[in-house]
């Protein structure tokens, strides 16, 4: 626990200082409840508008807040009229027992394992509405869209499944029975529910059974019940109840353990393994839900599931919503697909296939890339020879370290016509570090627009930042990281270099470019900097960027990144912090920690 | 069997082959109110990009409330006074309010959920409910139409607080259809008859089934639903909700009335959809879609609320002349003079201007096309639209004096053919002033979300979350 205030009290009395120097321009509600956040490493932004959101975090806000020295920071905001109730429950270390509906991704998956064939139904619904960055949270709703598309991919799925009904729902009877109907039912809706069926449910299914078949024939029953399970409550949510009423504490059931662990680690639902020890009631047993991690995360599908926390983690995965201005970088649109790409092998290699830390993610000296992109990283025309070692392609020659030097965060973090500094530096605080960053509007600051000017480099125009007093209060901490990628472009290339007085420069309209920063957030990656390459080092060797991760990864896993479960977020992070140097930052060694906790298998009641 | 196959979209498809006008059916006649004959009817509302060129848009120097000019050249209103355009002039059904302010507590570009909730934005959306759904759902009035209210977008069906309308119990935000197609298929697809006797039975035998599946669904939530606490309940309701929707699609076919279905819109004229992804230069052709789709749905009542989150016109050699990036080059670099700078002093940049009130301009034009179809089925009259942006002065980010205009029908309730400019936001010493500050004064628009609650016959005198009980109480004084 000590650990774990040293650390919540170094980010929030951070924030306080920071702000300090604002007094007088920041309203005092808007103040405290931008602190609460931050002091808890919840996002300005996603937190620190609302009453109820000030209000439920000043708690931990507050005991930061006086240890720290500054006994204003954590002020408790009065509950706005009409605001959302926080719930009173919120510093319990459990999470409140709830249904989740499955992302679009889950859907698919769970498709293919119910029905044996690829649907890409789910990747057409309407998006995932995103919690934190995060598409696995407790946002899903059965919406009308959502259900209009959902009925007609039932439908379609369900006549595809028809075609296989011999193998699918065989029966000996002539022409089919309802008591095939039924056996096939029994079986059929407890694989999709990940559980057991009920009597009353395999009743009320062969009801939709003979509807179907009515007038029409066996296959046409089937057809209807497959599709009524598809639509059904049992399929669409996972649940976390446990088998009794809800109480102040209530443990889920081993199915639901099973359908837990097998949507977090390979975002499918559970196999037959997983399924077999949740019916010999393994799963109560921290070390064999460990084991079956192990297990699951050896898996293939576990890579794409690592490979999204870090995506959505960084926000890396809007690459494919990302576009330049073709005048301007006339080359992004081809190496969009390259960049997409690149980051999801170079993650899975890093996180995934060689089980590395954050630290290597944000530090590597090589890639895995295309030959486009590759050349491009290392400044090669068309027949310039690739150096690569394996798999990976070699980048020591060049100043790109890790993952925020590869062209997807570049290019996301950056505007159509040139770079971004501030969208850099903010990513990096709020994402990489957990540094709140208020937003200018919730600390009443008018925002003056960075004007266009050919004859200064970026930096150079950004210098009105720190010379504003008001500004400088964030931004020195922003622009000071938003800096060093300043060598690379808007999308990411090495900006035209040169030498000059025998060493290497970049130029921005004829000017050279300084990415040289002092970084001094307060942080443990403050320090002088020539360029993004040395920052990411740093960024790569702080404890506080682990931190960061491992609160990042108890959101997805946990699915919740809400006021409401912070005490279990606390809870979290005293077990990751515990860890071992060399376990932290490391997925497996993290979600180790979250399966095998208590806050894994119990609930609260929620209100 | 060939026809079980073919899914609802291909039947048709089929179905509507060539045909300009088809029978419709209503599911369902509309259902009496308590709130009297003059309650309005119809509720739309319509997002706008990139806030606005004050300096073209707000009261010029020796105007008045009710006697304005919107035709000067420059000017972003020109679309509603331009008969040769749109067949008449629509001035007055036109009320232009100046001085609104979306107390979202957030950056311009993530308030945009707060036009129609009236709510701060935190945790990434707002508090409660939007006023479509408040008023179509929750209160009922649009259960009376086979769709109860329908949320359309140009480019980006993302659902974050700042690319969202619509949004459901707790500030759930609901999806948007970018498609016109799919949002054809939605209003109309379920509502054309079957021509031949064999696809009727087929028909027949599919509802059956339809609603037997859907009563199974209903059900099991019925069984899982005593399990959940109260919030989490909110989600099985919301669920429920969907399925009557789904239902009210599967009532049985009435006699045809007098409306005719529109034309599928051409799929052609946008093969790409999404921002970023090679949409932008249909943009146009969707919105135009969009609207058309819209107009004849609430004429023929298949539905009463509707809200539609437009774009702009971010690509090369766009129709308007403006710059690729309108977001950068065009709203970015809008240099206010007092006017659109809550009277903080200072000249401005002229030049800055006219780009926007261009693009204002191309937005307001696309609310005066919507009047124009809605006018020539009969429906302006009936329907209040209501448009707004995320931003007063987009440079700024700012979510004060926001750009608010209501329009069309609203049957004597509000007085029409007027600009009103409400009270400054602080008094002249402390122009810097924000809400939150003690000198701040500002109307928020949820003063406006109650007068149209009430408009619609809804006895409610709140709407919306707020730090402040002042700022979500009353309605807004001087609409009547």
């Amino acid at each position: 626990m000590g650990t774990t205030l040293f650390r919540l009290t170094a980010a929030l009395s951070l924030s306080a200082l920071a702000l300090s120097a604002c007094e007088g321009n920041i309203g005092g509600s808007d103040h405290s409840a931008s602190l609460g956040p931050g002091g808890n490493g919840f996002q300005g932004g996603s937190l620190g508008g609302g009453p109820g959101g000030g209000s439920s975090l000043s708690g931990g806000g507050a005991s930061a807040g006086t240890s720290s020295g500054t006994g204003t920071a954590g002020t408790m905001t009065d509950a706005g009229v009409g605001g959302t109730l926080v719930d009173p429950n919120a510093a319990s270390p459990l999470l409140p027992a709830r249904i989740r509906r499955l992302t679009d991704a889950e859907f698919d998956t769970s498709v293919k394992s119910l029905l044996g064939f690829d649907s890409t139904f789910g990747a057409s619904f309407t998006p995932d509405t995103r919690q934190d960055g995060f598409s696995r949270n407790d946002a899903q709703r059965v919406d009308p869209v959502f259900i209009s598309q959902l009925q007609d991919a039932a439908q379609q799925l369900a006549t595809t499944a028809r075609g296989n009904v011999n193998n699918l729902a065989p029966c000996s009877d002539q022409g089919g029975s309802e008591a095939c109907a039924k056996t096939f039912l029994t079986t059929f809706a407890a694989r999709a529910y990940r559980r057991p069926a009920t009597d009353a449910e395999v009743t009320a299914l062969l009801t939709v059974y003979r509807v179907g078949a009515d007038g029409a024939t066996y296959a046409d029953g089937i057809q209807a019940t497959i599709q009524a399970v598809l639509e059904s409550p049992g399929f669409l949510y996972v649940t976390e109840l446990g088998d009794t009423p809800l109480q102040a504490k209530t443990t889920l059931n081993q199915y639901e353990l099973a359908s837990a662990l097998a949507y977090l680690v390979t975002g499918s639902p559970p196999d037959d393994t997983l399924l077999a020890a949740a019916k010999a009631g393994d799963l109560s047993d921290p070390a064999k839900r460990q084991s079956q991690l192990d297990r699951l995360l050896a898996l293939q599908p576990a890579s794409t599931q690592v490979v999204r926390l870090v995506e959505e983690w960084l926000g890396i995965d809007a690459i494919t919503q990302t576009a330049k201005d073709s005048n301007t970088y006339p080359g992004f649109a081809a190496l969009r697909d390259s960049m997409k790409k690149e980051a999801d092998d170079f993650t899975a290699e890093v996180m995934w296939k060689n089980g590395g830390s954050v630290g290597d993610l944000l530090s590597a000296n090589w890639t895995i890339a295309d030959d486009s992109l590759a050349r491009m990283y290392l400044n090669l025309d068309q027949n310039g020879a690739i150096p690569r070692n394996g798999n990976h392609v070699d980048l020591s020659s060049v100043i790109r370290r890790g993952i925020l030097d590869q062209g997807a965060f570049l290019s996301i973090y950056a505007h159509a016509t040139e770079t971004s500094p501030v969208l850099r530096g903010v990513a990096v605080l709020r994402r990489v570090a957990c540094f709140n960053i208020p937003s200018p509007q919730s600390l009443n600051i008018t925002v003056v627009p960075v004007v266009a000017d050919p004859s200064k480099t970026t930096r150079d125009r950004f210098a009105q930042h720190v010379s504003d007093k008001v500004c400088a209060s964030c931004h020195t901490n922003i622009d000071s990281i938003g800096f060093t990628f300043e060598d690379l472009d808007g999308m990411g290339q090495e900006r035209p270099r040169q030498m000059e007085n025998g060493a290497l420069v970049h130029t921005e309209n004829g000017m050279t470019v300084d990415s040289s920063t002092t970084v001094q957030t307060g942080l443990s990656f403050d320090g002088n900097y020539a360029d993004s390459s040395a920052l990411d080092q740093a960024l790569g060797a702080s404890p506080d960027v682990l931190d960061c991760f491992a609160r990042k990864l108890f959101r997805n896993a946990a699915t919740r990144s809400d006021p409401t479960v912070a005490g279990a977020e606390t809870a979290f992070l005293t077990t990751a912090f515990a860890l071992a140097p060399t376990a932290q930052g490391k997925v497996h060694d993290l979600l180790s920690a979250f399966v095998a906790s208590d806050a894994f298998v119990n609930r609260r009641a929620s209100e | 069997m060939t026809n079980m196959r073919l899914t609802r979209r291909q039947l048709l498809r089929a179905t509507l082959a060539g045909a300009a006008s088809i029978p419709l059916i209503r599911a369902l006649e509309g259902v009496s109110r308590a709130s009297g004959p003059t309650a309005l009817k119809n509720f739309i509302c319509i997002y706008h990009p990139h806030g606005i060129a004050a300096e073209y848009w707000a009261l010029r120097s020796g105007e008045t409330e009710t006697s304005f000019d919107v035709t000067y050249d420059g000017c972003s209103l020109q679309p509603f006074d331009d008969a040769a355009t749109y067949g008449k002039s629509f001035k007055d059904k036109l009320l232009v309010i100046e001085g609104v302010d979306h107390l979202s507590n957030a950056n311009g570009h993530d308030s945009a959920g707060t036009i129609l909730t009236g709510s701060t934005i935190s945790n990434q959306k707002p508090q409660n409910s939007s006023l479509d759904q408040f008023l179509a759902v929750e209160k009922g009035l649009g259960m009376s139409t086979p769709i109860s209210s329908i949320a359309l977008g140009v480019g980006n069906d993302g659902t974050a607080s700042g690319l969202t309308l619509s949004f459901g119990p707790g500030g759930a935000p609901l999806p948007k259809i970018i498609d016109p197609v799919e949002a054809f298929n939605t209003l109309f697809g379920n509502l054309v008859v079957p021509s031949n006797p064999g696809s009727q039975a087929d028909a027949d035998r599919k509802r059956k089934v339809g609603q037997s599946i859907l009563d199974f669904v209903t059900g099991e939530i019925g069984t899982l639903r005593p399990r959940l606490g109260v919030v989490e309940q909110q989600k099985l309701d919301q669920h429920l909700t969907s399925i009557r929707e789904l239902e009210k699609r599967l009532a049985p076919g009435m006699a045809p009335s007098s409306c005719t279905v529109p034309s599928m819109p051409d799929a052609t004229k946008f093969p790409s959809l999404k921002q970023y992804n090679g949409g932008e230069p249909y943009f146009e052709a969707i919105t135009d879609a969009h609207i058309d789709v819209l107009a004849s749905a609430i004429a023929c009542g298949v539905t009463q609320f509707g809200t539609l989150f437009m774009n702009d016109l971010s690509f090369m050699n766009n129709p308007l002349g403006l710059p690729a990036d309108n977001h950068a080059n065009v709203a970015h670099t809008y240099n206010a003079s007092p006017i659109g700078d809550n009277n903080r002093p200072g000249d401005g940049a002229p030049d800055t201007w006219t780009p926007l009130a261009k693009f204002n301009r191309y937005s307001y034009s696309k609310v005066a096309r919507l009047m124009q179809k809605l006018d020539a089925l009969g429906a302006l009259d009936n329907t209040l639209i209501y448009v707004s942006s995320d931003m007063g002065n987009p440079s700024l980010h700012s979510t004060q004096n926001v750009p608010t205009v209501l329009c069309g029908g609203t049957g004597g309730m509000f007085k029409m053919g007027r600009h009103m400019r409400l009270g400054p936001d602080c008094s002249d010493g402390t122009p810097w002033c924000a809400p939150g500050d003690a000198t701040f004064s500002g109307v928020s628009n949820n003063h406006l979300l109650v007068s149209i609650a009430q408009a619609f016959g809804v006895d409610v005198n709140t709407f919306g979350t707020q730090n402040e009980t002042k700022h979500t109480t009353g309605t807004l004084s001087g609409l009547t």
